[in-house]
């Protein structure tokens, strides 16, 4: 790593933000901005100062065992006036270092203390599940093997295997502990530099951690890596399982993939379309794991057909997923209500849901959650949508069998139908009514 | 992003020290018990069940063939040893029913900080009855309503119990100290009152960067490296309780409000992300008022909360580090103590507290506690080895060597007052302070 260049990097950046825009630099502010490790933040806070400190107050940090009784350790913040005279009260060995650079030091502390928060809260606001140098303290002289995360959607401290209670694969743990590497290497030199300031103890736990965890999103099935993420990392290997593959509808499904590919967005993808896109990431070779996987890809396409199928075949059973995915687009709106009950695929429960349908209406519906594809859905469909559902997908068996209307269209089972149904028929005999007037 | 790490030249950071911790708050966990409109005879009951069985042992071994007489079997002039619950009857301790007497004016104004007067007796009452206490040896000063004490003497012809002898249920039995090899700190702080004005944000972060490793040079985070966990005793929050009026709370107040709580939860996450942290809810803290105070909600703490290292306790609070016994309260128990008796300074009440064999013997009398049916969760069976008390004026320590066994008493000073934690070596049960100061800057 070039440590000398990008330090006189780092400097030349620092100039620009402290005599420019007048900002307060603390040694933490600059660690968690240029990432680098507090330590170094302290050197590279001297070095500037050494440079180009003229016209530039400086806070000290002085810290040391006071002379006095009863022993104490004091930890002092001083001006470069009082700096002598604090180290003359600690006994010898006492440690200086610059706290902070600015154009002129505040009197009030709590304005000192206010840059370092607001960059501090930042990182707190970020969605639970990201992992960031706030909440894993990755930049601290101390590591504590002891601390683990829970990041909401997976389990911490806890084997790889059972990260992925939903998706149980027991012929391939070697892809389990793969795809986890994958998701390492996809945020790659950062994640690379965390393990090594972290310490052996942790490197186990971080990794896997670090690879849960840094695809964003908020369930598992996220864990399959997104496409905007991994592409990054491995577009060259990403090309391979692209080939259409004639005369199989997984080829088909594949096909559709790469195709929707590039224009995927967060509310677009369906768990079925995540899932199908984390069996093609298995496909690909990184970290230790290299030489078995490279044998792999240079297996047939017919192996990863299998793979997939296998991927597939594991998954239908759970998620019934049909073959047809234009289906997708139909159902979006309710793919993204769906996924909340994805955790917990056969309970059946009693919800209230809350819709907006198409037309504008907000549409709370009491339903069942469950497996069951309906073949009430479509008097379901007719009832709470307006007659003029567009959406409606063409058969409805095959859209209600659809994984992503599993959580929400299966809502509706046949014996609570009655209802939903009757709740349903309020609604759209009040938009009928209305209806008749408006819409002309 | 410049997303390089100077590793060439840094050192792999320190391993920080752990330490076998096991909670033991079963007693203080309120758990299941219902409220069906219970009075505290039982708690009392309960209390005097449990301590009349150590009095007695001690009394047959320190006064053998003296009996032991229920109070309403006392004959005059008898010499016999009786035991039971005491009372102390103040003359200006505030009364409820003060707000409904005819002639307020008579009634002598009491200050708000000590309510003793010159005038108390004690009485000492068991099931049977009670009778009050004389004697040149019973010092009122020195006793509060709710300890169990035996006293051996004689009743009077007046019904008085002319007391020879006091004796108390002393230290109970206490584990032996386990021999720890290396040098491991627990930090102690209490007071942080975040959301007060007073409070200085700068100090906190200080403290949080010290545990946390990232001040100081390689020394300094050494010294952090064997902190191994850090406990908040109480007051850490100081919210605007008189924005909860009553009425709808606006978008602005809500925020105000709420404010408080999200700072602490931002300096717990840093906390928790490099080392366990135990928090336990204060007189001041959104916890219920009544002791045991159950720990504080988790959802107070989203972030926080994500951690395993993260634990919110009851108060009081006992836990075992390393097999060493750690117990302590917010401050409560003594503040309540200082106000109805009279002692040196904190530590002497918390060493009476040890003898009493009893953490919160005003309670439920001055001090709100829930009325427990089966048991007195305050009474003592094992004597700890760190006994601390938070939410003080100053920083006190005593080892008090009592009848073989030894305590660290620690008093832990208002963090937002002296900007001071307190620090305790497993290994010699000593103590050092950690101070912690902005003043530099408000100096010219």
């Amino acid at each position: 790593m070039a440590d000398s260049s990008s330090e006189a990097g780092i400097i030349e950046q620092l100039r620009a933000l402290v005599s420019d825009l007048s900002l307060m630099v603390s040694y933490k502010w600059l660690s968690r901005k240029f990432l680098i490790s507090s330590n170094v933040a302290k050197r590279l806070l001297y070095k500037f100062v050494e440079k180009y400190g003229d016209g530039l107050e400086v806070l000290y940090s002085v810290s040391g065992w006071t002379q006095s009784q009863p022993r104490s350790y004091s930890v002092k913040v001083v001006k470069l006036s009082q700096l002598e005279g604090a180290k003359a009260l600690l006994a010898e060995g006492s440690s200086v270092h610059i706290y902070s650079i600015q154009a002129s030091v505040p009197r009030d502390p709590a304005l000192v203390w206010s840059p370092d928060n607001v960059q501090a809260e930042e990182f707190f606001n970020q969605p639970l599940d990201a992992v960031n140098c706030l909440r894993d303290n990755r930049f601290s002289g101390v590591s504590c093997s002891l601390v683990k995360r829970d990041n909401k959607g997976t389990v911490s401290s806890s084997a790889p295997a059972s990260e992925k209670p939903s998706l149980p694969l027991p012929p391939k743990p070697a892809l389990m502990k793969n795809e986890t590497s994958i998701a390492a290497k996809a945020s790659n030199g950062e994640t690379r530099t965390v393990k090594q300031e972290n310490g052996e103890g942790r490197r186990d736990a971080n990794k896997r951690k670090e690879g849960s965890t840094t695809a964003q999103g908020s369930s598992i099935a996220n864990l399959w890596g997104r496409p905007s993420n991994n592409s990054k990392a491995s577009p060259p290997k990403n090309d391979s399982p692209q080939k259409p593959l004639p005369g199989n509808a997984d080829a088909c499904i594949n096909a559709l993939e790469e195709h929707e590919n590039g224009g995927s967005s967060d509310d677009d993808i369906t768990n079925f379309r995540r899932l199908r896109r984390g069996g093609q990431k298995r496909r690909v070779v990184l970290d230790d794991e290299v030489s078995e996987l490279k044998e792999e890809e240079a297996a047939s396409e017919e192996k990863e057909e299998e793979e997939e199928e296998q991927v597939i075949s594991l998954i239908s059973p759970e998620k019934k997923i049909e073959e047809t995915k234009h289906e997708d687009k139909a159902s979006n709106s309710n793919s993204r209500s769906g996924d909340d009950k994805r955790m917990d695929p056969k309970k059946k429960r009693k919800v209230l849901r809350t819709r907006i349908d198409e037309r504008g209406r907000e549409v709370t519906e009491v339903v069942w959650d469950t497996e069951e594809p309906e073949s009430s859905k479509i008097e379901e469909i007719e009832k709470v949508k307006a007659p003029n559902k567009t959406a409606a997908p063409p058969p409805p068996p095959p859209a209600s069998k659809h994984p992503a209307s599993k959580a929400s269209t299966s809502k509706v089972s046949t014996k609570p139908s009655s209802k939903p149904g009757k709740k349903a028929a309020c609604g759209p005999q009040q938009g009928s009514i209305t209806s008749f007037f408006k819409k002309k | 992003m410049a997303a390089v790490a100077m590793e060439v030249d840094d050192a792999p950071p320190l391993e920080r020290k752990e330490a076998r911790y096991t909670r033991k708050d079963e007693d203080f966990e309120r758990r299941v018990q219902r409220y069906k409109g219970q009075q505290y005879s039982h708690l009392y009951y309960c209390r005097l069940h449990k301590l009349r069985g150590a009095l007695s042992s001690l009394v047959q071994s320190g006064f053998p063939g003296v009996p032991v007489c229920p109070i309403l079997g006392l004959e005059d002039g008898k010499r016999c040893v009786v035991i039971g619950t005491i009372y102390k009857q103040m003359k200006l301790k505030p009364s409820i029913l003060d707000e409904y007497a005819k002639e307020r004016s008579k009634l002598p104004l009491a200050t708000a900080s000590n309510f003793m007067h010159p005038d108390d007796y004690l009485v000492l009452e068991d099931e049977s009855g009670r009778v009050k206490l004389v004697g040149s040896v019973v010092v009122p000063s020195n006793y509060v309503t709710g300890i169990v004490i035996a006293a051996c003497g004689a009743a009077g012809k007046d019904g008085d119990f002319f007391v020879q002898e006091i004796i108390e249920p002393g230290l109970p039995p206490q584990p032996p100290l386990p021999s720890i090899t290396e040098d491991k700190y627990v930090a102690f702080i209490s007071g942080l009152r975040i959301g007060s004005d007073h409070c200085d944000p700068l100090q906190l972060q200080l403290l949080v960067d010290h545990l946390t490793g990232h001040l100081g040079d390689e020394q300094e985070q050494m010294l952090s490296a064997q902190v191994i966990r850090l406990i908040v005793a109480g007051n850490s929050l100081d919210m605007q309780y008189n924005l909860l009026a009553g009425q709808a709370i606006s978008a602005k107040d809500q925020a105000r409000l709420t404010e408080p709580v999200k700072e602490l939860d931002l300096v717990l996450t840093q906390i928790a992300a490099a080392m366990p942290v135990d928090i336990m809810p204060g007189a001041n803290d959104p916890a219920n008022f009544t002791l045991p105070q159950q720990s504080l909600h988790k959802c107070l703490f989203p972030g926080a909360s994500a951690y395993c290292t993260f634990l919110p306790a009851t108060n009081p609070h006992r836990f075992e580090l390393d097999g060493i016994e750690f117990l302590g309260t917010s401050g409560q128990n003594v503040d309540d103590l200082d106000k109805y008796s009279e002692a040196k300074d904190v530590l002497e009440l918390m060493e009476r507290t040890l003898r009493w064999r009893h953490i919160a013997p005003t309670a439920p009398d001055t001090l709100g506690c829930y009325p427990y049916t089966d048991k007195d969760p305050f009474v003592l069976d094992r004597c700890p080895h760190v006994y601390f008390c938070g939410n003080q004026r100053s920083c006190m320590s005593r080892l008090l060597t009592v009848e073989g066994k030894s305590v660290r008493a620690i008093s832990i000073p208002r963090f937002c007052d002296s900007g001071t934690a307190v620090l305790v070596n497993l290994r010699t049960l000593d103590y050092h302070l950690l101070t912690l100061s902005t003043s530099a800057l408000l100096d010219a």
